[in-house]
């Protein structure tokens, strides 16, 4: 057994679908019906067979998700978002397990970027 | 890899490697110096300080210094000049509330010039560490994006002051006098023996010689560089030997007796014994771990 599936809604699929593409930069594939009544999109991360699920909250349930997205450089990586349109919440904030920010996407889905540093190793 | 970046700020990233160099100059801004690989020597007046992988030093606008390098091996130096408007900015938005700073953006933009940090050496280590990094690696695949250059010089920055917070403000704190401006003197002295052991950790170092080198008396070294550094000179000459054999096991192929000399233990044995006190585990295994 092992997690493939998470899902996160969205008021739009239209508008996120463009935030993954254009902003995030992951690519979107075809929808698939995990149930009987609702469309996914799968958002595949990196090449590993683990993916987001886009899925409408059609009936305003208000369901949200917190996404920690791993990062080599987290600088970078926040510089790269900020150029392409996305407002962060919190900037690079250093923590005890490495450097972290935040953004939202328009639904209020919580994304953090991390960059876990091993202290101990130096 | 070799470059002088200037961006359009002022700011100054240099990247070179020698195994032969000797230069006298005078630093136009305040600058952080890295040896990311062997060692580097300065002379700062009549101060001999060696830069090595695991520490850096910074010098002030205006400082006069001698720069050498003499190695069989090449020795990778690193250096960071930050404009004076671009660090008194900086200094100004992280000594301020957010309020004071929208309140007046440019109020008290002259904070700063002038400021004179401690030229001494720090430990190279933490955050500092990886975003120096981050910034070394990709300048040499060829980043020009000046943001984002700034954006590390930025965090280069927040990680210095905090490393001169542990280093300078509160091991003045732990000294045990009443005046602010004893505590000062007294750290910079022994700053100057701390140096001293980053400087010549394999040689025998004398605590006669060390104590005159700060200028305090034997007695007056041993109880003040205790309270500050929750160490004594003995303790802190050892695990910055074992830091430095640590460094060396991992990164050279030298034989355990060799590092053993070249860090300046005389006996294999007690080498061994403190390395495995400290780190848990013997030069040997700890070497096959990090290959």
């Amino acid at each position: 057994m092992k997690i493939k599936y998470i899902p996160v809604f969205v008021k739009d699929m239209e508008n996120g679908i463009r935030f993954f593409n254009d902003k995030l930069g992951l690519k979107v594939a075809d929808q698939i019906m995990l149930d009987n009544q609702t469309p996914y999109l799968p958002i595949q991360m990196n090449s590993a067979d683990l993916y987001l699920g886009l899925v409408v909250d059609k009936d305003n349930m208000g369901f949200k998700t917190r996404i920690i997205l791993n990062t080599t450089d987290c600088l970078k990586d926040y510089h790269q978002l900020k150029a392409a349109g996305i407002c962060f919440n919190k900037q690079p904030e250093y923590l005890a397990i490495g450097l972290s920010a935040e953004f939202n996407d328009d639904y209020g889905n919580q994304y953090i970027l991390l960059e876990e540093r091993n202290y101990n190793q130096q | 890899m070799d470059y002088i970046k200037t961006l359009r700020n002022n700011n100054k990233i240099l990247s070179e490697t020698r195994a032969h160099r000797f230069q006298t100059q005078s630093t136009s801004d305040f600058s952080i110096r890295f040896a990311l690989t062997g060692n580097e020597s300065y002379r700062l007046g009549r101060r001999e300080l060696s830069v090595y992988p695991d520490s850096f030093l910074i010098l002030n606008k205006g400082t006069q210094y001698i720069s050498k390098i003499d190695s069989n091996t090449p020795v990778e130096s690193f250096a960071l000049t930050f404009d004076q408007h671009f660090l008194a900015d900086f200094n100004r938005s992280y000594t301020l509330s957010d309020v004071s700073l929208l309140d007046e953006p440019q109020h008290g933009a002259g904070l700063g010039f002038g400021m004179d940090f401690n030229e001494t050496i720090y430990p190279f280590a933490g955050d500092m560490l990886f975003n120096v990094n981050h910034l070394k690696n990709n300048l040499d695949n060829g980043l020009q994006d000046e943001l984002l250059i700034n954006e590390y010089l930025n965090h280069c920055l927040i990680n210095y002051y905090r490393i001169y917070k542990n280093e300078v403000d509160n091991k003045v704190d732990k000294l045990n006098f009443s005046s602010q401006s004893t505590k000062i003197e007294i750290l910079k002295r022994l700053n100057l023996a701390k140096d001293y052991m980053y400087s010549n950790y394999n040689k025998n170092i004398a605590l006669d010689d060390l104590a005159k080198h700060a200028c305090l008396s034997v007695n007056h070294l041993l109880r003040t560089f205790k309270q500050a550094f929750s160490l004594s000179p003995h303790q802190f000459l050892i695990q910055l030997r074992l830091q430095r054999a640590k460094m060396l096991l991992k990164t050279t192929h030298y034989s355990i007796n060799e590092v053993v000399c070249m860090v300046g233990f005389e006996c294999p044995s007690s080498f061994i014994r403190l390395f495995k006190g400290k780190y848990k585990t013997t030069p040997m295994k700890y070497r096959q771990a990090a290959a």
